[in-house]
């Protein structure tokens, strides 16, 4: 039996029959539950450049739940948890950023 | 073998920081975190941007909208393309592939696949990876998408006057007509990503670095530019999953062409096809059934704020949260107590 709540039962459930404006709640509810609850969960690994210090976050991330680096304090191709740093340093790098 | 390295991050509006510990330390010693007040005033000059490439080396995990699903198994070259790169068209998302004597027809077998208003899903990415619509898939090497990118970036669209040379010490000049206002040498700079189409030859067409620019000249033709690096997706050999570059030139002279030269940047990353999305009554909402009560009453707490009944708004999203609240307490098993440290006050 298929168990899984379809967008036709949810609009009878809640007495309405706009299929578009339904669907935009369901989108911005679906948002609202993955802030609590992490419902979907993924990782995405991207390429480090050297002397580029600004890399932008996933597309269509909701939440972070870990950021990783390969070979963080381990040579062995593991990745692990790096920490997150109240402040910036305060005096730029060489590279001037 | 790979040495270990020390990575901190921080936030900076919707981009992460990535600062690394510049120092090294003889193999073997196995080290520790850094302390915090490392990367305070006192030890901040050994905080830097990273000091070297590591391919896929930052791993973000994150929580996403179940907006979409995969409902296929993902295969190279069925329904799943590498894609070199990307650049703006006409102010929207554009995907760049490229071969490595030709561009991909994303128009033709097997890159028809990925057809024009169908959804897709990026991976990879650096900065686009997630769900997206495809707008045109074109002959060239580009696959437009509905994803407005609030960026300008540099592109020009040659009309019969621009020139491409044959490769001469490791390196090609692309340059254009005298009087035609094209001046490449200011819209490029070396180091810069290009993605060159419309070209009849080819090979002369792909996904190149610009190598050098010309010193600044009175004509146009004496302001080109010179590429030299070739990168490129395979797509035949075994090899798909990983980028090729030709660092040897080869080019073709052609002259007087109606070229398309788009400032491009390089984002190694893939592209995943035959997406189920979320568009209509028949869909099926992708939640554990717990949950879709919750998600039940949020929407009926929004159609009552359209209603402007703030007190049934306020009754569904207080029964929202509860479910919520239930579901995250029912991933814990057992009592939960809260024990007084072996220091405290008796």
């Amino acid at each position: 039996m298929e168990k899984s709540l379809k967008v036709k039962e949810l609009m009878e459930r809640v007495g309405s029959s706009e299929t578009g404006r339904i669907l935009a709640y369901i989108k911005d509810g679906l948002e609202e539950l993955n802030m609590v609850a992490e419902t979907h969960v993924t990782t995405d690994r991207i390429n480090i450049t050297e002397n580029q210090r600004f890399y932008d976050f996933p597309h269509d991330m909701i939440k972070v739940i870990d950021v990783r680096c390969k070979n963080q304090g381990n040579a062995a191709d593991e990745y692990r948890s790096i920490p997150r740093t109240i402040n910036p340093p305060s005096t730029e790098d060489s590279d001037g950023i | 073998m790979a040495s270990s390295k020390f990575y901190a991050y921080y936030v900076r509006g919707r981009k992460i920081a990535l600062i690394q510990h510049d120092f090294t330390l003889g193999t073997g010693q196995t080290l520790s975190q850094p302390g915090l007040n490392a990367v305070g005033s006192r030890g901040d000059v050994l905080w830097k941007s990273p000091t070297e490439t590591i391919a896929s080396g930052l791993e973000i995990e994150y929580a996403y909208s179940p907006k979409y699903s995969i409902t296929t198994a993902s295969t190279t070259q069925i329904n799943k393309f590498y894609i070199n790169g990307w650049t703006v068209k006409d102010g929207y998302l554009t995907f760049l592939r490229s071969h490595s004597a030709a561009v991909a027809n994303w128009d033709a077998s097997p890159y028809s696949a990925v057809g024009d208003d169908e959804h897709i899903v990026v991976k990879g990415s650096s900065r686009w990876s997630g769900l997206h619509k495809i707008k045109a898939g074109g002959t060239d090497g580009t696959l437009q998408t509905y994803t407005r990118v609030h960026q300008s970036v540099p592109v020009v669209v040659g009309s019969s006057n621009i020139n491409i040379a044959a490769e001469a010490s490791s390196k090609a000049l692309i340059s254009s007509n005298d009087t035609s206002n094209i001046w490449l040498n200011n819209l490029f700079s070396a180091g810069d990503y290009i993605f060159v189409s419309g070209s009849g030859t080819a090979k002369n067409n792909g996904f190149w670095k610009v190598d050098s620019v010309a010193d600044d000249a009175s004509v146009e033709s004496s302001s080109g530019i010179y590429v030299a690096n070739r990168y490129y997706c395979y797509d035949s050999d075994n090899t798909l999953d990983t980028e090729g570059e030709d660092t040897t030139v080869d080019t073709t002279a052609t002259s007087n062409e109606s070229v398309t030269i788009y400032k491009a940047y390089r984002d190694f990353s893939y592209l995943i096809s035959d997406i189920d999305t979320l568009n209509d009554e028949s869909d099926t909402i992708d939640l554990p059934d717990y949950l879709s009560k919750a998600l039940v009453y949020y929407v009926k707490a929004k159609l009552a704020e359209d209603k402007a009944d703030i007190e049934q708004k306020e009754y569904n999203m207080r029964e929202f949260n509860r479910l919520l609240e239930k579901n995250e307490s029912s991933k814990i098993w057992g009592a939960r107590k809260i024990g007084t440290d072996e220091t405290a006050i008796r």
